[in-house]
């Protein structure tokens, strides 16, 4: 297994454009070799490379010097996260993590990609993220793989198997699910009994993998609240400074407060802790290890 | 960081989502306000100063004989007044200001109420060395502004004229409604007093010798009258006892003793004539016949039986005595004893005067029975006669005082003609050749001041009406959720690139703001005016 890890690491680490197809077969191939004991591991028809620099420039990672600082945010975000979707008895939907906000441009899709790149980290875990705001699909276009069919076309079409739509990453452990092409009725579909039942095969794939939704926002759009019901874990972003009070507080009475996991909140211009400028701090140890 | 520090923070930066309508607010309420203050018309003051000065020399000679009356209560009556809208009116129109006031005051009280309230009128009082606030006098103070300088000037003199004028001719009048009152009112008195005068002499004769007079009221007469009865009964009885007791010793051994005293002759020679005498003188010759004769001698028996017939007599003589016959006393010779003579003169004496106190006494209980049987009516004759009495005492009194001060009055009216209250001209009506208002540069400033800080409450009044959130304790606090993380800005750099051209762009717009003002301060000092009708009106209006 060290080997394995080992060698999938410095893939990471050279990871981005340069990564040649091969090397990402190679990788793949080892990885569901190594993980075959945890379940029928799909593995994806598509594998894409996230193109850092494009990200960045697009807004959805940190500036390039931050990163150690952002790595450090979606740990103490993730952990709490992790812990309760992988408690001994913990139900499946706990698996499933709505990435929600009141209103648009909050952070809600730079959080989701985030956090989903952070946990992908984690050694034992994979991550499905799926771009649930079927309008503006910021994660499908921002990837290139808007157009693809996705997770509207699975609802729609009964005959579509939903892994067979999902696409592989360079990143070990992070597959994405395009929204799927729109063509109204969104909401309906997205409240359907099937969407529950995709929701259910998604997580009961694999019990190491976490389905994050990037969804719309709550105040805004109606598939939003349709998806409310499905996951077990919602985690509520707002942007300090530009959030008001009152979006916030109309969200939260949306949103059922068992799932409310807690709030994220982007754009802080002070902390009390003074680690989050980069001073080393113990941090404790949960599901998943400390490893960066 | 502090968390008030912090709130403080939040505070900020949810205001500074406004700047731009902040920094507009403040700029378009700083035009306005500018366009006004330069629209607002130039006013020239007028200004006068008088001295009332109420101690002349008169003052002190005239201390308690006049009535003074109070110059500083005339003086602000007068003011007062002047303000009045007829009153104004008439100024106004004597200064040729609005002309129209005249047909109709009614329809003018707009821009005389805006007159008046350019009209000031100060009293200074000045205390002389008593310290009693205004007793030296007072001085005043008069300024008006108009945009017109003659107006000023005019409506300043007019209203000096006018406010002297009337404080006296005020101070006389009073002085002449106070003398016509005190007139009237003496005759009212006169005739109440001549009423009750008459009253009580009709009174007097009506009820004669059942009033009270020196000796007291009808009780202390009846008192003394009682008194008098009684001690004239014990002066009675003391003269009678007296002269029981002199009758006893007149009857009595005294009288025997009396006449049993052999009395020594008269000076003529003539024997006594008294028994007494006759029996010492028989019994002598009997004495002297028996020395010389015998018992048997005849002459001796005929002395003594004369004797014995005149002891028999002597007897007799004094059980008449006792019975207190005056024949027998004469005859005895016992009236002719000093003794006897002065005890019966003691007698008469107090026989007289035993007649002349039962007379007294009866006088007394006459009068004294007289003063009982006006038991009832003598009281109520004596309280109606006090209480017509007291009557006539006031009215006497109140007519003299009535009296002396008609006179205290008239006095004063002379006086004040004598010149005991004086004005004098400390500064004469003068306008000032600068505009004394409106006072540009200050209003130009502060309306700067006041369009800053409208944008500043502009901003944070939507700030307040939309808030944001701020830091992670005020979110957590807000919706009571756990903050999962406080994810700082993901492009540092950028982001403060941005925050400081705001930053200098907001900075800029203040300082052109500023700028602008420094220029208009120095155009308001060159004379810079915007004549704006419609805006003048207004500020017209409103100032």
């Amino acid at each position: 297994m060290g080997v394995i890890e080992s060698a999938l690491e410095k893939l990471r680490r050279n990871g981005g454009a340069a990564e040649s197809t091969v090397i990402r077969q190679q990788a793949v191939a080892l990885e569901s070799w190594s993980s075959a004991g945890g379940g029928p591991e799909v593995v994806p028809s598509r594998v894409i490379t996230l193109d850092r620099t494009r990200l960045r420039a697009a807004g959805y990672l940190p500036e390039v010097g931050h990163e150690l600082r952002f790595a450090d945010y979606y740990r103490e975000i993730k952990r709490p996260l992790i812990q309760r979707a992988l408690a001994a008895g913990a139900p499946a939907n706990q698996r499933l993590i709505l990435v929600a906000s009141s209103l648009p441009a909050e952070g809600k899709t730079f959080t989701a990609l985030n956090l989903a790149l952070s946990i992908a980290r984690e050694r034992d875990l994979s991550v499905l993220l799926i771009d649930a705001d079927f309008v503006k699909a910021q994660i499908g276009r921002v990837l290139g793989v808007h157009e693809e069919p996705g997770l509207l076309d699975a609802i729609a079409d009964p005959s579509l198997d939903i892994e067979s739509l999902v696409i592989g990453t360079n990143i070990k452990g992070l597959d994405i699910l395009p929204g799927g092409r729109t063509s109204g009725g969104a909401a309906e579909l997205v409240g359907s009994g099937r969407m529950s039942e995709i929701a259910a095969r998604l997580v009961a794939r694999n019990p190491r993998r976490l389905v994050l939704f990037d969804s719309a926002p709550l105040l805004v759009s109606s598939e939003a609240r349709a998806l409310n019901h499905l996951p077990g874990q919602i985690i509520l972003v707002a942007r300090s400074g530009v959030t008001p009070r009152r979006a916030l507080q109309e969200a939260i009475a949306q949103l059922d407060n068992k799932k409310l996991k807690g709030l994220v909140l982007n754009n802080a211009y002070a902390t009390s802790h003074s680690h989050y400028y980069g001073y080393p701090v113990p941090v404790g140890r949960g599901p998943g290890g400390d490893m960066v | 960081m502090n968390p008030s520090l912090q709130q403080l923070f939040d505070q900020f930066v949810g205001v500074w989502r406004y700047r731009w309508p902040a920094v507009g607010a403040a700029m378009v309420a700083a035009f306005v306000g500018w366009g006004i203050v330069f629209s607002m018309p130039d006013r020239y003051e007028a200004e006068t100063q008088v001295l009332v000065d109420s101690r002349t020399a008169l003052k002190p000679a005239l201390k308690d004989l006049t009535n003074d009356q109070d110059v500083g209560v005339q003086l602000s009556y007068v003011q007062q007044s002047l303000l009045v809208d007829a009153q104004l009116c008439r100024i106004v129109n004597a200064a040729g200001m609005l002309p129209e006031c005249a047909a109709d005051p009614g329809a003018a009280q707009i821009p005389l109420a805006q007159i008046r309230k350019r009209i000031q009128m100060a009293v200074q009082s000045i205390d002389d060395r008593s310290g009693q606030p205004g007793s030296a006098g007072a001085t005043f103070d008069i300024t008006y502004q108009d945009e017109d300088r003659g107006h000023a000037f005019k409506v300043v003199s007019v209203l000096l004229d006018t406010l002297i004028a009337q404080t006296m001719g005020g101070k006389r009048q009073g002085s002449e409604h106070a003398q016509e009152f005190l007139g009237s009112q003496l005759k009212e008195y006169e005739k109440r007093l001549q009423t009750s005068e008459d009253k009580l002499a009709a009174f007097k004769s009506q009820h004669l010798g059942l009033l009270p007079n020196d000796d007291g009221g009808y009780f202390a007469q009846m008192q003394k009258e009682n008194q008098a009865v009684a001690e004239a009964k014990i002066t009675l009885l003391m003269a009678q006892n007296r002269r029981a007791t002199l009758e006893g010793q007149l009857h009595g051994n005294a009288a025997v003793l009396a006449s049993s005293v052999v009395q020594p002759s008269n000076a003529n020679g003539s024997p006594a004539t008294d028994t007494a005498s006759e029996i010492a003188a028989t019994q002598a010759h009997l004495d002297e016949l028996l020395l010389k004769f015998t018992d048997k001698h005849p002459d001796v028996i005929a002395t003594r039986a004369a004797l014995a017939s005149l002891k028999a007599r002597r007897a007799a003589e004094i059980v008449s005595l006792r019975s207190g016959d005056a024949a027998a006393a004469a005859a005895t010779g016992a009236s002719s004893n000093p003794v006897f003579q002065s005890i019966q003169l003691a007698l008469n004496k107090t026989d007289v005067e035993i007649a002349d106190l039962r007379t007294q006494l009866e006088q007394h209980e006459s009068k004294a029975h007289d003063l009982h049987q006006l038991v009832d009516t003598a009281p109520q004759v004596e309280a109606e006669y006090s209480q017509l009495t007291r009557d006539y005492d006031i009215n006497k009194a109140q007519y003299a005082a009535l009296l002396s001060s008609y006179d205290k009055s008239k006095l004063g009216q002379s006086a004040d003609a004598a010149g005991s209250v004086g004005f004098h001209i400390v500064q004469p009506p003068t306008v000032s050749f600068k505009p004394v208002s409106p006072k540009r540069s200050a209003l130009l400033a502060e309306v700067l001041v006041v369009a800053l800080a409208a944008g500043l409450a502009l901003a944070y009044a939507l700030d307040q009406f939309n808030p944001v959130l701020g830091s992670a304790s005020a979110v957590a606090q807000l919706t009571g959720l756990t903050v999962l993380a406080e994810v700082g800005p993901a492009f540092p750099t950028r982001a403060k690139v941005i925050s400081r051209r705001e930053l200098r762009h907001v900075s800029i717009a203040i300082v052109c703001l500023v700028a602008v003002f420094l220029i208009e301060l120095s155009l308001s000092g060159a004379g810079l005016r915007l004549d704006i009708p419609a805006l003048q009106h207004m500020v017209r209006t409103w100032v």
